[in-house]
């Protein structure tokens, strides 16, 4: 079927740990929003980069680009590329509003008008039939999704049907990634403040009490 | 290469009538100079095709090639070739490439769709499914003006047609995998040919041939939109799997709202989770042990929810995954110049490079590691 993160989980790490250690070199980060977004940008620039070339990725990196904070760290992080990408992908239309047909506008429009005109003759609620609800209500969520996915705005249909199961793949790769990462700090930093070998020289559990 | 093919004309021509009645898929082109053709090769859980029918035509491959020309796409048909291209995992291009489409007299065609349509449903399903090769469907349509009533069954009618259609020039159906039609398409379309084809008989026009269903409209513009349609459901039907708990649920509407609800928790949990990875780094810098731990969950199925895995996969399993950590780390850095790689690749490599792990590691590594490793299995068991 489509093609998953499967095999990409170590690509995924290895950009998300190169990402930390480049933000932290670059930013000195004190508070935890700061932190929270560095963290968070890493991990959003690893999981576009592992997945390949796809439309949301690179919606993703150009939006991540665009921002003033983010542009210190991805230049450490992409290096030669950071140039490419954002010469590539920061063209502006890309991101605006897409015009929408007037056609459609207009008889979506009329739809609705006509039927307040209906139901206002008739002395009755707004009676809209079921067909124009499917379709209101289809419209406005196809809208949120755009919204949601990155790049989505200028797609359509099927096109970004696809484009969001690619995208509902990779978060949820990149969830299950950081999950198991966040457990695994917490296993070895629980491991290090319990006493685990009685034989254990005491420098050592010294040591490990004050590391943490 | 038509000898050949006349050869295997009868072959094929018998063994595609068996198929006839396995398959429910609308007849597809039919080659030119060749007798006939039928696309092998089923691309995917949609098509149904027996295997015989796969043995019988090998050689459909060569022969695009020489007659392909310009395709004259469609909208539908290119939503339908990105559509096969999930199917097929890839080339449209290729595909695009290797259809080939070419236009039927126009009676011809009437008369093809007076004819059953499993046989032509089971070459034009073929043919979809066919990811480079398909071009040459076996079949008719225009093959048999004369035939007409003998189409009325569909076995018959595809012998006959194959007897006809043999020299015709070929058209290239490319169908939807959801079966298109029933059969006999009252007017199956008329008017899609008068439109996309001028009723030159021999004429090698490209086009696509999108077959009505039976009591449709025909009209082009709704044909089209029936396509569109048609890639859409399927796209909600993945996302219905990968959904959890959708499965029940029905409707464009509530499908999008599922999707929209995943999608943001799923944003919210990133975010709730760089939230906890920040809270409890201070510096950011996560400690090898992690890494290799989480390497450990990568080699095992899924993420293990305990390191209570890690005295039953012994060390030779940590090497091999700090291995393949270390592998993936050097090989994917692009931009050697770039000095912090460097660093971290090395940080990496120091870390990972004590290969054993022996019980007298140094403190240089972090205190716990090795107390996970030797010691923390017994606590972690409890």
């Amino acid at each position: 079927m489509h093609a998953t993160k499967e095999f990409n989980k170590k690509a995924f790490l290895k950009q998300f740990l190169l990402g930390l250690h480049v933000s932290n070199s670059v930013t000195n980060s004190i508070s935890i929003q700061q932190r929270k977004n560095s963290i968070k940008l890493s991990a959003d620039l690893a999981m576009a980069l592992a997945r390949g070339r796809t439309h949301w990725t690179h919606a993703l990196i150009t939006k991540l680009g665009q921002k003033e904070e983010n542009k210190t760290t991805l230049q450490g992080i992409l290096g030669r590329r950071y140039e490419i990408l954002m010469a590539r992908y920061s063209c502006p239309l890309l991101y605006q509003k897409v015009q929408r047909s007037k056609k459609s506008v207009r008889s979506y429009r009329f739809s609705y008008a006509a039927n307040r005109r209906r139901s206002a003759l008739k002395g009755s609620c707004v009676r809209v039939p079921p067909s124009v609800v499917a379709r209101n209500l289809e419209h406005r969520r196809t809208k949120v999704l755009k919204r949601l996915v990155p790049g989505g705005e200028l797609l359509n249909g099927s096109s970004l049907l696809s484009e969001a199961l690619d995208y509902v793949i990779s978060l949820k790769s990149q969830v299950d990634m950081m999950k198991s990462l966040w457990r695994a700090t917490q296993v070895s930093s629980s491991s290090r403040n319990v006493e685990l070998i009685p034989s254990a020289p005491l420098q050592r559990k010294e040591a490990s009490c004050t590391s943490k | 290469m038509e000898i050949n093919d006349k050869d295997n004309f009868e072959l094929e021509k018998n063994g595609y009538q068996v198929n006839y009645q396995n398959a429910s898929f609308l007849a597809g082109t039919s080659m030119p100079d060749l007798s006939w053709n039928a696309i092998p090769g089923p691309s995917g859980p949609n098509l149904g095709w027996d295997q015989n029918l796969l043995c019988q035509f090998p050689k459909l491959n060569s022969f695009l090639p020489p007659s392909l020309s310009d395709i004259q796409a469609d909208s539908g048909f290119i939503e339908r070739a990105a559509k096969y291209s999930y199917f097929n995992g890839g080339n449209v291009s290729a595909m695009l490439g290797s259809i080939n489409n070419s236009v039927l007299d126009q009676n011809k065609r009437t008369e093809n769709f007076v004819e059953g349509g499993s046989n032509r449903r089971g070459l034009e399903r073929s043919e979809t499914g066919e990811g480079a090769s398909s071009g040459g469907c076996g079949q008719e349509e225009g093959t048999s003006s004369a035939n007409a009533k003998k189409r009325k069954r569909p076995n018959q009618g595809n012998e006959v047609h194959q007897g006809e259609g043999a020299r015709q020039s070929p058209v290239a159906n490319c169908t939807e995998d959801t079966g298109e039609k029933e059969e006999k398409g009252e007017e199956k379309k008329p008017s899609e040919n008068q439109t996309k084809n001028g009723s030159d008989p021999a004429n090698k026009e490209e086009y696509v041939h999108i077959r009505a269903r039976r009591g449709q409209a025909t009209n082009s513009h709704s044909l089209a939109e029936r396509v569109r349609r048609e890639k859409i459901s399927e796209r909600m039907k993945y996302l219905q799997d990968l959904v959890p708990g959708c499965s029940k649920v029905t409707g464009k509407a509530v499908m999008l709202d599922e999707i929209i609800n995943y999608v943001q928790s799923l944003q919210r949990q990133v975010e709730f989770l760089s939230m906890k990875l920040s809270a409890i780094n201070p510096r950011l810098d996560f400690n090898i042990e992690g890494i290799l731990s989480k390497s450990l969950f990568n080699s095992n199925v899924g993420p293990s929810s305990s390191i209570g895995y890690l005295p039953d996969l012994g060390q030779t399993q940590l090497h091999l995954s700090q291995q393949n950590l270390l592998h993936a780390g050097m090989t994917d850095i692009v931009d050697p110049a770039d000095a912090l790689r460097r660093i971290a690749s090395a940080q990496l490599m120091s870390n990972i490079g004590l290969k054993e792990l022996p019980p007298q590691m140094s403190n240089a590594w972090d205190g716990g590691f090795h107390n996970l490793t030797r010691g923390g299995c017994q606590d972690l068991n409890n």
